[in-house]
C-alpha cells in the first residue's frame, strides 16, 4: 500500500512515517503543507493520504480542504484526516457528502500503528471509518426528531462500531454475540434508519452518514 | 434686576398714561372743536387713525421689552412722551406757557430712541456710554434752548398755537435764533446717536433693532431740517405734524416683535423642559425655536443626546447656545433657524433650568453606564483573545509535541526485549493520559469550534461532550461573537453546575433570538446538589457587559433555571 503523510510537524510527520514503514506500508512522500501535498498525490498517485486538519498557513482547515480535493480530483486516493481535536463537526462536514473512502482519526490514536494500519485497510476498500471517542460523542446527543432515538441499546452499538469502521465478525466479536445476530440487528438497523436494501458497505456507509447527520 | 425691571414698568406706565391722556384730550378737542387754529383739521383721517395706531404700537412696545430689557423699553417710553407732549400745544384750555413748554419736549424723542439701541444687554461698551452721555447733554441743551427762548407768537410757520408767551430769554435770544439751536443741536444729537449705534452696537443687538433706530433718527433729524428750512412759511406741513409719533412707531414696532419672539422662545424652552420629563421619544417631535437639546458630560470634552449616546457633528456656529454652571458648560440648545441665542438664555424660566438640569444628569448617567460596559466588554473580548492564544498555544505547542513523543517511543519499542518494554509501555501509557487530560483541559479554557463552526455546533458539542442527558432547542441567526460566547457560557455554567451527574439530572436548553433579542434558558433538573451560584458570576459579567439580564433561580424540586437576555442586532 503507498501512502502520503502531511503534518506541518517534522516530529509528528518523521515519527508517523517510520512507524508506517516498520509495519510495511509504502510510504512515497512527506509533506508540510496543503500544497505539498495536492503535488505529491497528483504526482504519486498513493493510495492513501494521511493528512493533519489543521496545517499552515492559518491552522484552520487546510487538511479539510485539501482532502476535499483529493475525493474529487483523485477517487482512487482514499484520505484518513488526523486530528488532535475532538471535533464531530470536522467529520461530519467532510464526511457528509461522500463518506466513503475517508477515514477520520484522533491523531493520539494512530500511535497504535494497527489501528493505523486496519483504518488504511478499510478506507481503501471504500469504507468510511470514525475513531471511537468521536462516535461515542455523536451517539450521546439527543436532538428531538432524529431517528437514532427509535434504536434500541443493542442497535446504538453496533451502528457506534459500524462507524469506527468494524466488520460484521469484529462487531460481533466486540459485543460478545453471535454474527448472525449481528446481520438481523443491522438489517432491523437499516430499516429503522429508512435505508433500502443495497450492497452491504453502501448502506452502512449511509448509517454511518445517518449518525454523523443526527 | 430687580430695579431695573422695576424701571421698566414704570416707564411702560408712563408712556400709557402720557399716550392716554393725549389721545382722550385730544379726542375731546376734536369733537368740542376746541383747537387752537383749526389747522388740525387739515390732517386727514387716515392720518390720524396712522398716528393713533402709532401710538398703541409705542405703548405696546414698552410693555413687551419692560421685563427682559428695561433700559430699552424707558428709552421707548422717553421717545414716545417727547413724540406725544408737543401734540398738547394744540389745546386751546391750556394756559399759554405750558402750550408753548410742551413743544420744547420735541428733542428727548431723540434721546430716547437712541438709548434703545444704546442701552440693549450686555452693558454698552464705554464709547456707547460716552456717547450716550454726549446726546442726552445735546438734547438737554436744545430743549432748554426751545423752552427758553421760543415764543409761538414769533414763530410764522407755528400751528398749533399762537399765544404771545414770553419766554425768559426774549430778550436776548430771538424766536428764530432759539429754534435755529435747537434744531442744530437736535440734528448734531441724532447722527451722533446713528453713529454710535451703526458703528459701537454689540453683536447681540437686534439688526432690526439697529435699523429702525437708525431710521428713525434719520426721520427725527429729516424733520427738523425741514422745519429749520420752513422758517418763514405761513402755511403748517401736514407730514411735519405727525413724523414724530410714526418714526418711534418704527422703534415700537421692532420691539413688539422681540417681545413676541421672547415670548414663543420662552414657549419652547418651557415645552422643551417638560418633553424632557418624558420618555425620549418625546424629543423627536421638537417644534418651534428649539430643535434639540444635548448634554457635556463633566471631565469629558464630549456631548451626549438625551439617550446618552454620543454626538460627533458639532451644531453650526450660531446656531446653538450653551448653558453652564459653575463647574462648566452643561449643555447646549439647538435653535431653529430665526431663534436668537440670547432670547433663548432669557427665556429659561427656574422650573425648565431644574428640568434641563435633570436631563442632563440622566443623560450622563446613561452615557457613563455606556462606557462602563464598554470597557466591560473589551475586558471580556482582550480575555477570551488571551484564552484564544493559550487554547492554540497548547493545541500546537504541547501537544504535538506529546504525540510525536508517542510516536517515537512506538518506534522505540519495536525489537526490544521483554523487560526493557514493560516501562516504556507505562510510559506511553501516561502520554496518552496527558494528551486526554490536555485535551480537556485546552477545550475548557477555549471552545475554539465557536469561533469556527457556530453557536448551534459549539452547544451541540458540549450537549456531546456532557454526562446529562440534554435537549436543545436553538432558533439563532447570526449573532456577534461575543454574544454567541455568552450564551455559550451560560450553557456551560449550567451544565458544569451539576456536582454529581446521575440518571435523575435532565436538562432542557433553548435559544431564541428574536428580532434583536437572544434569549436563552436552561433548565437543569439535577437529583444530585448543584455547586451553587459562584460560578455563575464569570457568564452573569459576559451578559451585563453586552447590556444583558442574567437571571438565575432555584426551586425546592432541585431545579437550577439559568436565563439570559442578551441584546444583539441581527
Amino acid at each position: 500500500m503507498r501512502v502520503v503523510v502531511a503534518d506541518d510537524v517534522m516530529l509528528v510527520r518523521s515519527g508517523l512515517a517510520r512507524l508506517l514503514s516498520d509495519a510495511g506500508v509504502d510510504v512515497v512522500g512527506e509533506a508540510a503543507d496543503a500544497d505539498d501535498l495536492l503535488r505529491m498525490v497528483a504526482l504519486d498517485r498513493p493510495d492513501v493520504a494521511i493528512v493533519d486538519i489543521r496545517m499552515p498557513p492559518t491552522h484552520t482547515d487546510e487538511g479539510l480542504v485539501a482532502a476535499r480535493r483529493i475525493r474529487e480530483h483523485y477517487p482512487k486516493t482514499s484520505v484518513v484526516l488526523l486530528s488532535q481535536y475532538l471535533e464531530p463537526r470536522y467529520a461530519q462536514r467532510l464526511l457528509a457528502d461522500q463518506p466513503g473512502g475517508l477515514g477520520y482519526l484522533l491523531k493520539e490514536r494512530v500511535s497504535d500503528i494497527a489501528v493505523l494500519v486496519d483504518a488504511l485497510r478499510r478506507v481503501t476498500e471504500g469504507e468510511c471509518v470514525i475513531d471511537p471517542t468521536i462516535v461515542s460523542r455523536l451517539m450521546q446527543r439527543r436532538r428531538p426528531g432524529s431517528p437514532l432515538t427509535h434504536l434500541t441499546q443493542r442497535e446504538r452499538d453496533i451502528l457506534a462500531l459500524m462507524a469506527e469502521g468494524r466488520s460484521n465478525s469484529g462487531i460481533a466479536g466486540e459485543l460478545e454475540i453471535s454474527e448472525r445476530t449481528v446481520e438481523a440487528a443491522s438489517a432491523q438497523l437499516f430499516r429503522k434508519l429508512g435505508l433500502e436494501p443495497s450492497p452491504d458497505v453502501n448502506r452502512r456507509v449511509l448509517a454511518v452518514l445517518t449518525l454523523l447527520r443526527s | 434686576m430687580a430695579p431695573k425691571r422695576a424701571t421698566g414698568a414704570i416707564a411702560a406706565s408712563l408712556a400709557t398714561a402720557t399716550a392716554v391722556v393725549t389721545v382722550l384730550a385730544y379726542s375731546v378737542a376734536l369733537a368740542r372743536d376746541d383747537l387752537g387754529l383749526g389747522v388740525e383739521d387739515q390732517v386727514p383721517a387716515w392720518l390720524r387713525l396712522a398716528e393713533l395706531a402709532a401710538v398703541a404700537v409705542v405703548v405696546a412696545g414698552t410693555w413687551a421689552v419692560r421685563v427682559d430689557h428695561p433700559r430699552a423699553s424707558t428709552g421707548l417710553a422717553v421717545g414716545a412722551v417727547g413724540s406725544l407732549l408737543p401734540l398738547w400745544a394744540a389745546w386751546s384750555w391750556l394756559p399759554g406757557p405750558v402750550r408753548a413748554g410742551v413743544l420744547a419736549a420735541a428733542p428727548l424723542t431723540v434721546a430716547g430712541t437712541a438709548q434703545v439701541a444704546l442701552g440693549w444687554p450686555p452693558e454698552a461698551s464705554a464709547t456707547a456710554r460716552r456717547a450716550g452721555r454726549a446726546v442726552i447733554a445735546l438734547v438737554g441743551a436744545a430743549s432748554l434752548a426751545h423752552l427758553l427762548g421760543y415764543n409761538p407768537f414769533a414763530d410764522p410757520g407755528c400751528a398749533r398755537t399762537c399765544d404771545d408767551v414770553r419766554p425768559i430769554l426774549d430778550s436776548v435770544l430771538s424766536t428764530k435764533s432759539a429754534v435755529a439751536i435747537t434744531c442744530v443741536l437736535t440734528i448734531v444729537a441724532a447722527i451722533l446717536a446713528a453713529a454710535t449705534v451703526l458703528r459701537g452696537s454689540p453683536s447681540t443687538v437686534p439688526r432690526s433693532l439697529i435699523g429702525a433706530v437708525v431710521l428713525t433718527l434719520g426721520l427725527l433729524a429729516a424733520s427738523l431740517a425741514l422745519r429749520w428750512a420752513r422758517w418763514g412759511a405761513t402755511t403748517p406741513s401736514v407730514p411735519l405734524l405727525v413724523v414724530e409719533p410714526l418714526a418711534v412707531a418704527v422703534v415700537g414696532a421692532v420691539l413688539c416683535n422681540v417681545g413676541i419672539r421672547t415670548v414663543r422662545t420662552r414657549a419652547a424652552v418651557n415645552r422643551l423642559g417638560t418633553r424632557l420629563s418624558r420618555p425620549e421619544t418625546a424629543l423627536s417631535d421638537l417644534s418651534g425655536a428649539i430643535r434639540g437639546v444635548q448634554f457635556a458630560v463633566p471631565g469629558d470634552a464630549r456631548w451626549v443626546d438625551p439617550a446618552g449616546r454620543d454626538v460627533h457633528d458639532a451644531p453650526a456656529p450660531g446656531r446653538y447656545v450653551v448653558l453652564s454652571d459653575e463647574s462648566g458648560p452643561m449643555l447646549r440648545l439647538l435653535l431653529a433657524g430665526r431663534a436668537d441665542q440670547e432670547e433663548a438664555l432669557a427665556g429659561l424660566t427656574p422650573a425648565a433650568w431644574l428640568a434641563l438640569r435633570n436631563a442632563q444628569l440622566a443623560a450622563v448617567v446613561k452615557a457613563r453606564l455606556a462606557d462602563v460596559h464598554a470597557s466591560q466588554r473589551r475586558v471580556v473580548a482582550m480575555s477570551d483573545a488571551e484564552r484564544r492564544r493559550i487554547e492554540r498555544d497548547l493545541h500546537d505547542g504541547a501537544q504535538q509535541r506529546l504525540v510525536s513523543v508517542a510516536f517515537h517511543l512506538r518506534v522505540a519499542l519495536r525489537g526490544v526485549d521483554p523487560a526493557t518494554a514493560a516501562p516504556l509501555m507505562s510510559t506511553e501509557a501516561r502520554v496518552h493520559d496527558a494528551l486526554a487530560r490536555l485535551r480537556q483541559l485546552a477545550h475548557g479554557i477555549f471552545p475554539s469550534v465557536l469561533a469556527s463552526e457556530g453557536l448551534e455546533a459549539a452547544l451541540d458539542e458540549l450537549l456531546a461532550a456532557s454526562d446529562i442527558p440534554a435537549t436543545l432547542d436553538i432558533q439563532v441567526g447570526n449573532v456577534d461573537a461575543d454574544a454567541a460566547m455568552a450564551v455559550y457560557a451560560a450553557v456551560a455554567a449550567a451544565l458544569g453546575n451539576v456536582e454529581h451527574p446521575s440518571t435523575a439530572t435532565q436538562a432542557r436548553i433553548s435559544a431564541v433570538q428574536d428580532r434583536d433579542t437572544l434569549t436563552v434558558r436552561v433548565e437543569v433538573h439535577a437529583g444530585s446538589r448543584t455547586t451553587g451560584a459562584a460560578a455563575f458570576s464569570e457568564v452573569a459579567d459576559r451578559v451585563g457587559a453586552l447590556g444583558g439580564r442574567f437571571t438565575l433561580s432555584s426551586t425546592p424540586e432541585d431545579e437550577t433555571v439559568v436565563t439570559a437576555v442578551i441584546p444583539c442586532a441581527s
